[in-house]
């Protein structure tokens, strides 16, 4: 009789390296996409309200 | 108290065993640590442990037995394994999946710790669940991230592989002990919770390596395949325990201690 723990263990390395499929790549790829321009986006958002704010400080400044 | 036994006198411990009892229980408990190193090549017993079982358990057509905490602790383990290395890849420059710019920051920091872990203490290349924890609070903690972020890593590195890695042991004929299971015949005393609650105070091991000594001290098992330094000296130490037969270099480290 052999030894099924040699096996075992390939199969465990098997299962270990495995890479995700290519589905679920793609699905994580458009959230992290999706996620990046919303920041993006606030970061913008954020930008533009500062220069407005500044403006309205100093409404002399942009002539 | 029990014995400790290396691998290399294994043969000729089981052949006196046997003379002195023709009905010895012609099989062996296997500790968590011994499945958990055969499934996972790491550690510096792999090949005599697999050597081990192939010269002298399977030749003399043993019987593998292990508790139900050892199933669910290996899983565990994988567990753990499975997120460690894909999460260690996905910072690689060439990972083929995307991963949160400050996660990979996070997934970097804790990285680092443990292989400071592995280098200071050798510890296995796996991340302990509070390195997870970290990992898993980082993905809720920017206002975008967002919690599904680390749902979707989850369905991606660990769907499904539990159960074929319970599969994959559930191949390999180990006979599982607990009172209900069809394998309870094996039991012949009384299981007692305060048992195993002291044999954890009597040398410190843990609650849940106490349960298997427990289990074999109840039943008619008398020999425990393990790894585990913890697992020898509570054996040493304890009366009526059950031989603890290790890989060579882990029992030399008991030689010294005498009760």
């Amino acid at each position: 009789m052999k030894n099924p723990f040699r096996k075992f263990a390939e199969k465990s390395k098997e299962l270990r390296k495995r890479p995700p499929s290519s589905e679920m790549i793609k699905k994580i790829s458009d959230l992290v996409q999706k996620e990046q321009s919303a920041e993006e986006d606030i970061l913008k958002k954020e930008k533009n309200h500062r220069r407005i704010a500044d403006s309205e400080k100093n409404p002399t400044a942009e002539i | 108290m029990g014995q400790v036994i290396p691998f290399s006198k294994f043969s000729s411990y089981f052949e006196e065993k046997q003379k002195s009892d023709p009905t010895l229980f012609q099989g062996v408990l296997l500790d968590t640590n011994i499945l958990v190193t055969l499934g996972y090549e790491f550690s510096e017993y792999y090949e005599d442990i697999q050597n081990f079982l192939d010269d002298e358990v399977y030749e003399k057509g043993l019987e593998y037995y292990a508790t139900v905490t050892t199933k669910q602790e290996f899983l565990d383990f994988m567990r753990r394994v499975f997120m460690t290395e894909h999460l260690r890849d996905s910072v690689d420059a060439d990972s083929t999946i995307p991963l949160f710019t400050e996660i990979k920051s996070t997934v970097r920091r804790v990285s680092e710790r443990l292989r400071q872990r592995e280098k200071n203490q050798g510890s296995a290349p796996v991340f302990s669940d509070s390195d997870l924890k970290e990992i898993k609070q980082a993905f809720s903690a920017g206002p975008h991230s967002g919690k599904m972020g680390w749902l979707y890593y989850c369905e991606a590195w660990l769907k499904g592989k539990l159960r074929e890695e319970e599969q994959n042991l559930d191949v390999l004929g180990i006979k599982y002990l607990s009172e209900k299971s069809e394998h309870a015949n094996i039991i012949d005393k009384p299981l007692s919770w305060s048992n195993a609650l002291e044999i954890s105070e009597r040398s410190c091991l843990s609650v849940s390596d106490s349960m298997i000594l427990n289990m074999l001290r109840a039943s008619k098992i008398t020999m425990l395949i393990s790894n585990d330094f913890d697992m020898g000296y509570a054996a040493l130490a304890m009366d009526g325990a059950p031989d603890v037969i290790m890989p060579d270099k882990m029992a030399a480290k008991m030689r010294g201690y005498h009760f």
